[in-house]
């Protein structure tokens, strides 16, 4: 009614006002300023809209890179001319030159793009008779093993021996003027031995393998050596040019794991310091004979695995022994056989390939306190037999070659098949697949041909699944969400699970409001609705002055000031928050008592009694939380956290008091209630405050006995709250940002639901209050259900800032990628780490673009959250209008 | 992105960096560095920030060889400096750890050449603890142990002060751990060379910036982290390294780095595009000279840095055509 007369009336108004101007023209400066200011508005407006749509197209445009479609292109094929069977190949990092090593240990180099035959390369001894078994047969390679740089190899004979073979490749660059006698055929041109590339800036690349040194054959066993492994060459440090080879081999029995540093002395010669361990099974043991191996990333330890998949760990003992220490069965227990094996990029995972035509990963893995070799990944393959697989030495890549004449890429972490093409019509079918050193290239050889592809995989680390499901990454003993995006060397392995930083910042989020919106509501509330209008005026501003305090400050003294002084009083500081509150209603127990002619007299002074319990609460608090923390925690509470000492009993016992307490007030003032208020009707005043508070103190020792009948209960059937609901204490946590951050968003809150409160019309109080309802009862019944839709506005606005905060939680909250709900420690939010990655991720990589999607999700929460509340905003408003 | 170099800037102005590397001195055979005439205009440098200090100094000190030559330093993290080269917006990308193979293909693809990488002068990264803390030495096993989750060195997970021999109030104590944020030069490379390329634990607080690292050590009995030397103060004492548990310990100093005994030592790079066949023009010759001078190499060294000797520099000269 009300509403409806006021509108009349400013209807009235207005057709006056109008009216009052109808006949008079604007003046011009009017008209156009009005004009300017339409179009400027316009522009503003739509440049608003323009510029948000743009942060999002930049976001997509950075974002779907990721998932283009993988490439693959035939980049050559050729015959070998005679000689014997090609054993191993590589193909240099320009797709320039390809070399084999044959049966007969000859080096071949050959041209990628005309196949012809650059240079030829024979080992110094092999015309020496003393390298000549007795019979007069040659020895032969039987195995071979290429460095990941692919510049050098180990060679493995049948007599037992193992030969390293280093490669040293010249790359010089010449001005197009410098040759001018040379003919390019699309760019490229021979000369002598080596490959001349025409470069888009004008020079030419020339490039040829500068020498082969194959080293002094080293004899570890009587029999033919069965498989090789070769780590690539290390520098011992970054200050001489020391080299340390580290080699393994199986003759099927025995292992050998061999070192072998090259110290550079001062003269420039190079001396060899040797070292070697063996070991060999029991002749009960053999099952069946080793038939690869994998030396592991430090190069101390070895793994066999023999056809039927049974896979040995050998460690070093002191005294040049390997002792197996673990066995494994992989390819699940099946009947299956292992056809071929490769490491993968860092070498603590080893792929087998199998004839039922699976692939599986198998990886030493941190379990408890010890180390288990894990079969972490099993996948069918594209069809048929696994002929051979061949590692990328840029990404947990495999490629792999089947029986069905499919060939595949596959990214081991995520199982997932990257690109796959099919066999040409004429190709012979048993086929070795081979990587490039920097993975540009495949191929594929056979017992004279070699085939070539270039394929282009640049973000096999991008899937939905990579990002958001589990992953069992290689060290981990299950599938996990894990964050590490980054890695010091490309061998480690990428993680990157968004959940625990879509989990952090919901914990932060969550925190932060539990901490920050019910005090700031509750301010509100009271300065609103209790606090008189003069010192409401004082106080408003005060708060709002809160909100210019830089979050860079609040970060700053939250991670040092605050971290510190938590930590050193963290009993007291979780106890002063009930201690307060308990003093809060101690002092209204104490004020009831007080008679009603010196209450009324002393109004004002309620207030300012309540701002001095607060101290005395706190007081009080630090000086118990000694004597609590001793009886109930042993003497210290961060130790009994990280279930150092004493039993769970006391957590839930502290843990419970909340419910507890909530249980005995619903009780009070449910079902007791009316006996009360029974009671108190034959009461006088004076002796019904005494009542009452007897009353309040039997209620807290009933929450107390409760609480501890309850924690007796739960921990009596085994149940610890730690490492669920608490866990061990960190310095940065989320009780620590909670408080910072719910500082930050108090006066947001805080304001926008005063001004909620106060737009409450007056006549609706009035009314209330001529009714005979308290304060209290008309706040909570009439004034709040009517603001309501500016209460949750508010609210929403601080959890808008919350989401989004960055500065507070990059330098308090410890940025630990966890996912666990304990407030006793931190998280890694979603803003923290675009914050401090993005100027670190190397542009183009899938980090980079990664980050970019943090924030499109970043920025989706923030839309989905905003567009819920404010439907929610609208249901609430109707609402309020019906009243 | 910009909010965190304030704090980061917040931090360093809160709690001033020291300078250490005390006794350091640098190679006598350096030698000492004379203008020429010829360079002028503008040197720009864009990358790592953990080398920014390093590299304002000396761009300082070399414009008092020239007064016609400008600079601009911009220090916002080691990936920044690849891009810069490569669109020509810098002649120097100084950066705090090896190029990424993805980097240099991409300036490959542009130049049909590598980009070269100078090392300029060494920095070694300390395991860190409070200076009352009574524990001397660790091993890289104990380290990786303390900071790893998937431990790959092969120990026990370390939770307490008293699983690494420690008495007292240290006994039961939880070990609070503290380290650079993710991405950063330092972060990779500890995760490298003490994790064996294994995770982190999840519980490692990582700060942003190596003062906010040692500033949390420093306030907190029972922490430990690891940073560069350079940002060591009185709170913090570093601890000596064992490459092998059981194995001898040794400090963080420019010997043991030199023979190669401190295993956490690595190069600062200046990133440079040098075209091969070509001549550098005088200002970046110069400037380059003049990092390899015993002046450029002094002023490494006062930033908390240990300098290269004279065989790495002429080996560094000799990479960009500098004979």
């Amino acid at each position: 009614m009300v509403y409806a007369k006021v509108a009349t009336y400013v209807i009235q108004k207005e057709t006056e006002i109008i009216r009052f101007h109808r006949n008079r023209n604007s003046s011009r400066w009017v008209r156009v300023s009005d004009r300017i200011a339409k179009q400027i508005i316009t522009v503003g407006g739509i440049g608003t809209i323009f510029v948000v749509m743009l942060v999002v197209f930049v976001l997509i445009g950075n974002v779907l890179p990721m998932f283009q479609a993988n490439k693959m292109e035939p980049l050559a094929s050729f015959t070998v001319s005679d000689g014997s069977e090609i054993l191993g190949a590589g193909v240099d990092e320009y797709g320039d030159t390809c070399w084999t090593i044959h049966r007969d240990s000859t080096l071949r180099m050959y041209s990628v793009r005309t196949g012809k035959l650059l240079s030829e390369h024979n080992p110094p001894s092999i015309s020496s008779a003393a390298e000549k078994p007795l019979s007069g047969k040659a020895i032969e390679v039987t195995c071979v093993a290429i460095a990941d740089d692919d510049s050098s190899l180990l060679l493995g004979y049948d007599d037992g021996s193992v030969r390293p073979v280093l490669l040293k490749r010249d790359v010089t660059f010449f001005k197009a003027t410098d040759l001018p006698e040379i003919e390019f055929i699309d760019g490229v041109a021979i000369q002598d031995n080596s490959i001349l590339r025409q470069l888009p800036t004008g020079l030419i690349r020339k490039q040829s393998l500068e020498s082969v040194t194959y080293h002094p054959s080293i004899s570890l066993f009587e029999s033919p050596i069965l498989a090789v492994d070769w780590k690539t060459p290390q520098a011992v440090s970054n200050f001489d040019e020391s080299m340390t080879w580290i080699f393994g081999a199986t003759d099927g029995k025995s292992v050998a794991l061999s070192r072998i540093q090259n110290k550079a002395s001062l003269s420039g010669q190079f001396n060899q310091i040797t070292e070697l361990w063996k070991g060999t099974l029991h002749e009960n043991e053999v099952q069946s004979p080793f038939q690869s191996l994998m030396i592991d990333s430090r190069g101390e330890h070895i793994s066999t695995l023999n056809a039927a998949g049974q896979m040995r760990y050998w460690a070093m003992r002191g005294d040049r022994e390997l002792e197996a220490r673990q066995t494994h069965l992989s390819l699940a227990g099946s009947e299956s056989k292992s056809t071929c094996v490769t490491p993968l990029l860092g070498r603590t995972t080893l792929i087998i390939g199998s004839e039922s035509g699976h692939l599986e990963a198998v990886s030493m893995s941190a379990v408890g306190d010890n180390q288990e070799l894990m079969s972490i990944h099993r996948f069918p393959g594209a069809g048929g037999k696994v002929l051979s697989i061949a590692s990328s030495s840029e990404a947990r890549v495999v490629a792999a070659n089947f029986e069905s004449g499919v060939r595949a890429l596959y990214y081991v972490p995520t199982n997932q098949e990257l690109i796959r093409w099919d066999a040409e019509r004429n190709e012979p079918p048993k086929r070795d697949i081979f990587f490039s050193s920097n993975a540009k290239v495949v191929g594929l050889f056979g017992q004279n041909t070699v085939n070539l592809w270039t394929v282009d995989v640049p973000f096999p680390e991008a899937s939905w699944s990579a990002f958001f499901g589990r992953i069992w990454y290689e060290g981990y003993s299950s599938p996990q969400h894990v964050w590490q995006s980054s890695t010091g060397s490309i061998e480690g392995e990428y993680k990157f699970g968004f959940m625990p930083l879509i989990f952090g910042t919901l914990k932060a989020t969550f925190y932060s409001m539990l901490i920050g919106a019910p005090i700031a509501l509750m301010a509100a509330i009271f300065g609103s609705e209790f606090m008189s209008s003069r010192w409401r005026m004082r106080i408003k501003p005060a708060i709002e002055l809160m909100a210019s305090v830089p979050s860079v400050v609040l970060g700053f003294i939250g991670a040092l000031v605050l971290a510190p002084l938590l930590r050193d009083n963290l009993m007291a500081a979780l106890i002063s928050v009930p201690m307060v509150l308990f003093f809060f209603l101690l002092g209204a127990h104490f004020w009831l008592m007080v008679p009603t002619t010196i209450a009324i007299q002393n109004r004002h002074r309620r207030l300012p009694i309540l701002i001095l319990l607060i101290p005395v609460g706190l007081v009080t608090a630090f000086f118990v939380a000694g004597p609590i923390e001793q009886m109930l925690f042993g003497g210290s509470l961060t130790q009994w956290l990280s279930g150092q000492n004493g039993s769970g009993w006391s957590g839930w016992f502290c843990l419970g008091l909340l419910p507890m307490s909530m249980l005995v007030a619903w009780l009070a003032a449910g079902p007791v209630s009316p006996w009360l208020q029974h009671k108190a009707s034959r009461m006088t005043s004076a002796r019904f405050s005494v009542f009452n508070l007897g009353y309040f103190l039997v209620a807290t020792l009933m929450v107390f006995v409760l609480s501890a009948i309850v924690a007796f209960a739960l921990s009596s059937i085994g149940w610890d709250p730690r490492g669920s609901l608490v866990g061990p204490y960190q310095e940065r946590n989320a009780i620590l940002v909670g408080c910072i951050l719910g500082f930050a968003i108090i006066p947001i809150i805080y304001t926008i639901s005063e001004d909620a409160l106060q737009s409450v019309p007056q006549h609706l109080r009035s009314a209330s209050l001529g009714c005979g309802a308290t304060t209290w009862q008309t706040t909570i019944r009439v004034v709040v259900p009517t603001a309501m839709s500016g209460l949750f506005s508010a609210i929403m606005i601080g959890f808008g800032r919350a989401v989004g905060e960055t500065m507070v939680v990059l330098m308090a909250a410890g940025n630990t990628p966890l996912m666990d709900i304990n407030p006793m420690n931190g998280y890694r939010t979603m803003s923290a780490t675009l914050a401090t990655e993005l100027p670190e991720a190397a542009r183009g990589s899938t980090h980079y673009h990664g980050l970019f999607l943090a924030a499109l999700l970043l920025f989706c929460f923030t839309l989905v959250a905003n567009t819920l509340a404010e439907l929610v905003r609208m249901r609430f408003r109707k609402r309020a209008f019906q009243l | 992105m910009r909010l965190s170099f304030i704090a980061i800037g917040l931090i360093l102005f809160f709690s001033a960096r020291s300078i250490p590397a005390v006794g350091q001195t640098v190679d006598g055979k350096l030698p000492a560095y004379k203008s020429v005439p010829g360079p002028s205009g503008q040197l720009k440098s864009v990358g790592s920030d953990t080398m920014n200090t390093l590299m304002l100094q000396w761009t300082e000190k070399f414009k008092t060889y020239y007064r016609g030559v400008r600079t601009e330093v911009e220090g916002q993290g080691s990936s920044k400096a690849m891009p810069a080269l490569i669109e020509g917006a810098a002649s120097f990308g100084p950066m705090s750890r090896d190029a990424k193979s993805n980097e240099i293909a991409d300036f490959e693809k542009k130049f049909g050449y590598k980009p070269t990488l100078l090392p300029t002068s060494i920095d070694l990264l300390a395991i860190y603890v409070h200076r009352d803390c009574p524990l001397d030495s660790i091993s890289m096993e104990q380290a990786d142990a303390i900071f790893s989750s998937t431990r790959k060195l092969g120990g026990e997970a370390i939770v307490t002060w008293g699983q690494l021999g420690l008495k007292g109030e240290y006994e039961k104590q939880p070990i609070a751990i503290f380290g650079r944020n993710a991405a950063s030069g330092t972060y990779g490379f500890f995760k490298e060379k003490v994790l064996g390329n294994g995770d982190f634990l999840e519980t490692v607080n990582e700060q942003p910036g190596s003062t906010a690292v040692i500033s949390s050590i420093g306030e907190n009995k029972f922490a430990i982290g690891y940073s560069g030397i350079g940002y060591k103060t009185a709170a913090v004492k570093p601890l000596k390294i064992a490459a092998k548990q059981g194995g001898e310990a040794v400090e963080p100093s420019g010997d043991n780095a030199y023979n190669g005994t401190y295993p956490l030592a690595r190069y600062l790079y200046l990133a440079t595009n040098y075209k091969p066949t070509s001549k550098l023009e005088p200002l970046r010759r110069e400037f380059i000279r003049f990092i390899y001078s015993k002046e450029g190499q002094e002023l490494a060294v006062k930033d908390g840095y240990f300098p290269v000797d004279a065989t790495i520099a002429a080996k560094a000269l000799k990479m960009v055509g500098i004979q």
